[in-house]
C-alpha cells in the first residue's frame, strides 16, 4: 500500500492515485521504436497503447485540451472540433515533413499551438511555448476559424466577432472560473490553460482590451479566476494514522495550500487566484444567487429542517452548524456508508460555492479539472448512488441559469460547466507533468503508487478504511481494468456522456436553444440536478419494511397533496408542515442527508443508531443550507400557486404509483400467512 | 448496576426474536416476516410491471440453480395466493457442460416432482449438434460465453414454442441486472444500456416476451430464502465462467454492496432513469426475416446462432474471434 493510500484521504475527488514513474516508459510495446505520429523520433511515452515521442505527446494533449475548451465555449461544434483536430494533425505532419526536408516551417497551428516548435529542435522535455495566436485565428487560409457569435446563447457575454470595427457595440468578454484542487491534475490543468490561452486573457487590472487591440491581438477572454474551495476533506486526511512526509500530496495540505496558491499566482500572473470554503455554500448570502426574491417571494424567515427518520419540515430558526461540523470535522471513526455520503454532500456544496463565485465574478464558464479517469470513476460512483438522472450534471457540461445574474443585468445569465480534460486520462496527465517538469512545491521524488490490486477488497489487510468509499472503489476498478483494457476510462466517460442527457436538454434543443440551459431551481433542492420525483413510491414497492398487522388498521395512504405539502400533517412542536421529500430532493441527496443525520447524532452523542437501520433513537436534526431551504420553499410555493391558478393538479402520483402504494403493502394477515407457511417454519417460535 | 438491555425483536412484527439481517437494508427480522416481505416484493414487481394476464401460459427458465428454483417456488406460491390464473411450466436447457449442467439437470427433475410442474428439457446437442464442451474445445475460454448466450437464447425460444407458452420468466436477480448495467458501461455497449434494466424484453428474433420477476430481489436474499425454505437447488458456478469479463463487474458490485447495500438497487434505479440521446433516426428498424439455414426468426439472412455455428463448422471461429 502506498503512502498516499495509507494517508487515508477520502476526498472523492482525490486523484492522487496516479500511475507511478515506471509507467511513463514501461508500457512501450516490444518492437515499437518510433513515434506513432511523426514516425521520426523514438517513442518514449505510451498513452492508451499509442506510443509517442515527447513532443508529439505534448502536442496531442494540448490540442485535445484546447479543442474541448473551445468547443465548450461555443467556438465551434463537436463535429467541427473533430475536423479541426484532424486538420491540425495533418498540417503538423506536413510541417514536420517540411522541416525534415529543410523547408521553412510555418508558424502556428490551427489549434493555437505553435506547431513548428513541436519538432523545431526544442529539447525533449522542454516546455513548449505557444505562439502568439489568438483563441481562434482569423488569419487561417480557409477562414473557418472565424470566430462567430458565441453559441452560448443564454449568456449576455457574447464574444466580439473577430476583426470587429470600433463602430460595433462592444460586448463584455466572458469571464472564466477555473476550479482547482491541491492535486497534480490541477497543476497540469493550469499549465495547459495558460499554455493555450495566455495571449487572449485580459489580465487583472486591464478593464478593457484596448491595449491588446492596438497591438493587433484582441483579447477573447475576460478575466480568469482560479478558485480553490476548501471542502473539508483535509480533515479526514489528517485523521489518518499513517501519514508519510514523502507523500506527494503532503505539500498541499493545510496551510501549505496558501503557499501553493502563492506560487501558482506568481507563475501565472494573468490569473486571479481566489480561495473559498464550504462556509460560503452554507452562508445565507448565497441563497439569492439561486433563488431570486423578485421572481416569487417566499418567507425568508422560514427554513427547512431535516428531522429524525428523514422528515422534512418547516422551521423558523436556522441551525446549519451540526451539518457544518460533520463536514469539516467528522468523527474519527465512521462507517464507509457515512463517509461516502459526507463526501457526496461536500461535492454538492463545493459546486454551490463555485457557482456563487461565478455569479459574483460574472463568470460565464466554470471550468473543472476532470480527467477521463475521474469522470469514469465518478460515473460508476454516481450509478451506485442512484444518480443516473443527474449524470448530466455530475459528469457532463450543463448550463445553469443563476437568478442573481438575471436580477443584476436584467438578462438571463447562466454558467456553463466545462471539462476540457475529459478525453485525457490520469496517466497522460502524469506523463505531461513529468515532461513539463512540473512537480509538487517541495517534492522532488515521484509519488509512490502501487498498481491497484483487484484482489484487494475492502476487507483485505492492505486496504485502509478510507479506501473503501464508493468513489475510492470506483477509482480502483478503473485503474485495475485500465491495466488490461487501456481505453476503459475513455470508454466509460464517453458512454456516460451519451446517456447523460436529460429530457430538459432535449426539450430546450427542440426549442432551438443550442445548449439548453435550465434554472437552478428546476432540480433537486440540494444538488440542483434534475431528478425523477416520486422515488419514494419506487422505494416503497421494492423494499417493503412493514406488514399490515390487522385488517382494520389497514388504511390506504392518502395521496400527497399537490406541491408535496400535506396540510393536515402537523409533526413538531413548531406546528410546521411536513414536506414530501421526493418532490423537492433527489433520491441520492435524501439518502446522503439521512446518513448525515445519523452522523450528527453520533457526533452529538445524543443517541445511538440501531443496527436495524430503520429506526433511530437520536434526536439529531439540522436545517438545510439556506440556499436549499429557499429553493425548496419557493418550489412549494410555486407548485401550490400553479395548482390554484391553472386548475391543473401537479405532482400527484400516477395511477400506477397509487396502486403500488395501496397494493404493494397488502399481504395476507399474520394468522392466514402462518397457516399457509406453517409447513415451512423452521423450529418453534 | 446497569439496566438490562432490551430484547431485540423483529423490526416488522415486533414480537419474535429476529433470526436474520436483511442484506437489502439491514433490518433484523424473523424468518416468517422475511418470507412474507420477500414474497410481497416479488408480488409488487409483478403487479407494478403488469407482467402477466389471466390465463397466460408461463415457462420458468429453470437451470436448477438457486434463482430459478426460488422463482419457480415463489411464482407457484403467488399464483395460488393471489390467483394470478397462470399455467406454469418448467423449461430447462442442457448446454452440455460436463460436471455442471448434468448435475443441475437432476435438480430440475426433482423440482418437477416437488412443484408438480411439467418439465421440458432442450439440449444444444439436439438443436445445434454442438455441446458447450465441444465449443470451448474449439474456441477456447475467451469468448465461450458469447456462444453460450446466443445459443441459449434461441434454445429457450424454441423450447417455449414447443410448449406453446405466452411468456418466459427467468431468474435474473437484482445483482445480475446491476452487473449488466456496470458491464455495459465498462464496455461502452450503448445499445444494450438502453434495454438492460427493462423488466420485459422481446425482439424480432425473440418474439416470446421474457420477464424478470426477481429483478429487485437481492442474490443474498434469494440464497437466504432458498436456505431457510430448504429448497432443493444446485449451487455451483459454471465451469467456464471465471474468465468472463462480467467477473470484474461482479467483484466490483460485491465491494459496493459491502460498503453500501443500497447500491445494488440504486444502480438499477440509475439504469432505469437514463435518457438516451439517440434520435429516432438513429434507431435501426429491422424487418423480421427468417433464417435461411434453420428457419428461425432473424433480423438478417442468418440468425446469430447459425452465424456462430457456421464459424465453428468451418473452423474459422478461433481465427475470427481471437
Amino acid at each position: 500500500m502506498s503512502a498516499r493510500q495509507a494517508a487515508g484521504c477520502s476526498n472523492e475527488d482525490d486523484d492522487s492515485d496516479l500511475p507511478g514513474k515506471e509507467s511513463l516508459e514501461g508500457r512501450i510495446a516490444p518492437g515499437v521504436t518510433t513515434c506513432f505520429r511523426c514516425k521520426k523520433f523514438p517513442a518514449t511515452v505510451s498513452a492508451r497503447s499509442v506510443h509517442f515521442c515527447n513532443e508529439c505527446f505534448l502536442f496531442s494533449v494540448r490540442v485535445r485540451f484546447k479543442t474541448n475548451l473551445n468547443t465548450g465555449m461555443g467556438q465551434y461544434s463537436a463535429g467541427e472540433a473533430k475536423e479541426k483536430r484532424i486538420r491540425a494533425d495533418r498540417k503538423q505532419t506536413l510541417r514536420d515533413k517540411t522541416a525534415r526536408q529543410g523547408g521553412k516551417a510555418d508558424a502556428g497551428g490551427e489549434a493555437g499551438i505553435t506547431g513548428s516548435d513541436v519538432h523545431n529542435g526544442a529539447p525533449a522535455g522542454s516546455t513548449v511555448q505557444t505562439g502568439e495566436r489568438p483563441l481562434a485565428s482569423s488569419s487561417a487560409p480557409n477562414g473557418n476559424e472565424q470566430m462567430g457569435t458565441n453559441a452560448h446563447a443564454s449568456s449576455s457575454n457574447d464574444h466580439s466577432p473577430e476583426g470587429s470595427t470600433s463602430s460595433q457595440p462592444r460586448v463584455p468578454l466572458p469571464n472564466i472560473l477555473l476550479a482547482i484542487e491541491p492535486s497534480p491534475v490541477s497543476l497540469a490543468f493550469l499549465d495547459l490553460f495558460n499554455d493555450s490561452f495566455a495571449d487572449v486573457i485580459t489580465p487583472p487590472g486591464d478593464a478593457t482590451d484596448e491595449t491588446a487591440r492596438r497591438r493587433g491581438r484582441p483579447k477573447k477572454i475576460g478575466r480568469v479566476f482560479v478558485v480553490y474551495v476548501d471542502d473539508g476533506s483535509d480533515a479526514e486526511r489528517d485523521n489518518a494514522n499513517e501519514y508519510s512526509l514523502e507523500d506527494w500530496r503532503r505539500s498541499f495540505v493545510g496551510d501549505e495550500v496558501n503557499s501553493l496558491l502563492e506560487q501558482l499566482s506568481s507563475r501565472y500572473p494573468q490569473l486571479t487566484f481566489l480561495r473559498s470554503s464550504l462556509d460560503d455554500a452554507l452562508s445565507p448570502s448565497v441563497a439569492p444567487t439561486f433563488c431570486s426574491q423578485t421572481k416569487a417571494p417566499w418567507d425568508t424567515s422560514s427554513h427547512v429542517k431535516f428531522e429524525k427518520l428523514g422528515h422534512l419540515t418547516r422551521a423558523t430558526t436556522s441551525n446549519t452548524e451540526p451539518l457544518h461540523q460533520i463536514l469539516t470535522s467528522p468523527p474519527p471513526s465512521l462507517s464507509r456508508t457515512h463517509r461516502t455520503s459526507l463526501a457526496l454532500l461536500r461535492r454538492h456544496l463545493r459546486r454551490i460555492a463555485l457557482l456563487s463565485l461565478c455569479a459574483h465574478n460574472s463568470a460565464s464558464y466554470l471550468v473543472l479539472a476532470c480527467t477521463a479517469s475521474r469522470i469514469s470513476a465518478r460515473t460508476l460512483a454516481c450509478l451506485a448512488q442512484g444518480r443516473g438522472w443527474s449524470l448530466a450534471d455530475d459528469i457532463g457540461e450543463p448550463e445553469i441559469r443563476l437568478e442573481a445574474w438575471c436580477d443584476r443585468s436584467g438578462e438571463a445569465g447562466s454558467v456553463r460547466m466545462l471539462r476540457p480534460l475529459k478525453e485525457i486520462t490520469d496517466h497522460e496527465i502524469w506523463s505531461y507533468l513529468k515532461l513539463q517538469g512540473l512537480t509538487a512545491a517541495d517534492s522532488t521524488t515521484a509519488p509512490e503508487s502501487s498498481p491497484p490490486s483487484s484482489e484487494a477488497g475492502p476487507f483485505s489487510s492492505g486496504a485502509s478504511l478510507a479506501h473503501s468509499t464508493l468513489p475510492a472503489l470506483s477509482r480502483r476498478l478503473i485503474g485495475t481494468l485500465t491495466a488490461g483494457f487501456p481505453s476503459t476510462a475513455t470508454t466509460v466517460s464517453k458512454t456516460a456522456e451519451r446517456v447523460a442527457v436529460s429530457e430538459w436538454w432535449l426539450e430546450e434543443k427542440e426549442k432551438g436553444t443550442p445548449h439548453g440551459s435550465r434554472a437552478a431551481g428546476d432540480g433537486c433542492g440540494l444538488c440542483l440536478s434534475p431528478f425523477r420525483s416520486r422515488w419514494l413510491a419506487w422505494n416503497a414497492a421494492h423494499t417493503v419494511d412493514s406488514l399490515p398487522s390487522a385488517p382494520s388498521s389497514d388504511q390506504p395512504l392518502p395521496p400527497p397533496a399537490p406541491g408535496g405539502v400535506q396540510p393536515n400533517m402537523v409533526s413538531s412542536v413548531e406546528q410546521s408542515l411536513e414536506i414530501e421529500p421526493d418532490n423537492v430532493l433527489c433520491h441520492s441527496c435524501y439518502s446522503a442527508l439521512l446518513d448525515a443525520a445519523k452522523v450528527v447524532s453520533i457526533q452529538a452523542g445524543t443517541g445511538t443508531v440501531s443496527s436495524g437501520g430503520s429506526s433511530s433513537k437520536t434526536d439529531a436534526s439540522f436545517t438545510l443550507p439556506p440556499y436549499s431551504s429557499a429553493l425548496i420553499l419557493r418550489r412549494l410555493l410555486l407548485d401550490s400557486t400553479k395548482e390554484c391558478t391553472d386548475g391543473v393538479v401537479v405532482n400527484t402520483p400516477s395511477e400506477e404509483d397509487e396502486r403500488m402504494l395501496r397494493e404493494g403493502g397488502t399481504v395476507m394477515s399474520r394468522d392466514a400467512l402462518r397457516g399457509e407457511v406453517a409447513e415451512w417454519l423452521i423450529g418453534a417460535d | 448496576m446497569s439496566a438490562p438491555k432490551p430484547k431485540r425483536t423483529c423490526a416488522v412484527c415486533g414480537v419474535k426474536k429476529p433470526s436474520l439481517k436483511r442484506p437489502k437494508n439491514g433490518t433484523m427480522v424473523c424468518a416468517e416476516c422475511f418470507f412474507a416481505i420477500f414474497e410481497t416484493e416479488i408480488h409488487n414487481t409483478i403487479i407494478a410491471a403488469k407482467l402477466f394476464k389471466r390465463g397466460d401460459k408461463v415457462a420458468v427458465a429453470a437451470s436448477g440453480g438457486k434463482d430459478s428454483t426460488v422463482l419457480a417456488h415463489v411464482l407457484k406460491l403467488l399464483n395460488a395466493r393471489h390467483d394470478y390464473g397462470l399455467d406454469l411450466y418448467l423449461l430447462s436447457i442442457d448446454e452440455g457442460i460436463t460436471g455442471y449442467r448434468d448435475d443441475s439437470l437432476e435438480t430440475v427433475k426433482r423440482n418437477e416432482k416437488q412443484y408438480e410442474l411439467p418439465l421440458l428439457i432442450v439440449s444444444y446437442e439436439e438443436l445445434y449438434g454442438w455441446s458447450m464442451d465441444a465449443i470451448v474445445a474449439e474456441v477456447g475460454l475467451k469468448n465461450n460465453c458469447t456462444y453460450c448466450g446466443v445459443l441459449r437464447r434461441q434454445a429457450l425460444d424454441r423450447g417455449a414454442t414447443r410448449l406453446k407458452v405466452d411468456h418466459i420468466v427467468t431468474g435474473h436477480n437484482a445483482d445480475d441486472i446491476a452487473e449488466t448495467v456496470l458491464m455495459n458501461f465498462l464496455r461502452g455497449d450503448f445499445a444494450r444500456l438502453q434495454r438492460c434494466t427493462q423488466i420485459t424484453t422481446s425482439s424480432s428474433s425473440s418474439p416470446i416476451p421474457r420477464s424478470k420477476p426477481l429483478k429487485f430481489a437481492y442474490e443474498k436474499e434469494i440464497v437466504m430464502y432458498a436456505y431457510l425454505k430448504k429448497l432443493d437447488y444446485f449451487s455451483t458456478e459454471c465451469s467456464y465462467s471465471p474468465n468472463a469479463y462480467r467477473g470484474n463487474a461482479r467483484t466490483f458490485l460485491k465491494e459496493l454492496e459491502a460498503v453500501r447495500p443500497q447500491a445494488i438497487l440504486d444502480i438499477i434505479y440509475s439504469g432505469e432513469t437514463f435518457d438516451i440521446t439517440s434520435s429516432k433516426s438513429d434507431v435501426e428498424t429491422t424487418v423480421p426475416q427468417t433464417c435461411t439455414r434453420c428457419g428461425y426468426m432473424s433480423s438478417g439472412a442468418l440468425c446469430k446462432a447459425c452465424l456462430l455455428l457456421e464459424g465453428l463448422e468451418q473452423g474459422t471461429a478461433r481465427i475470427k474471434l481471437s
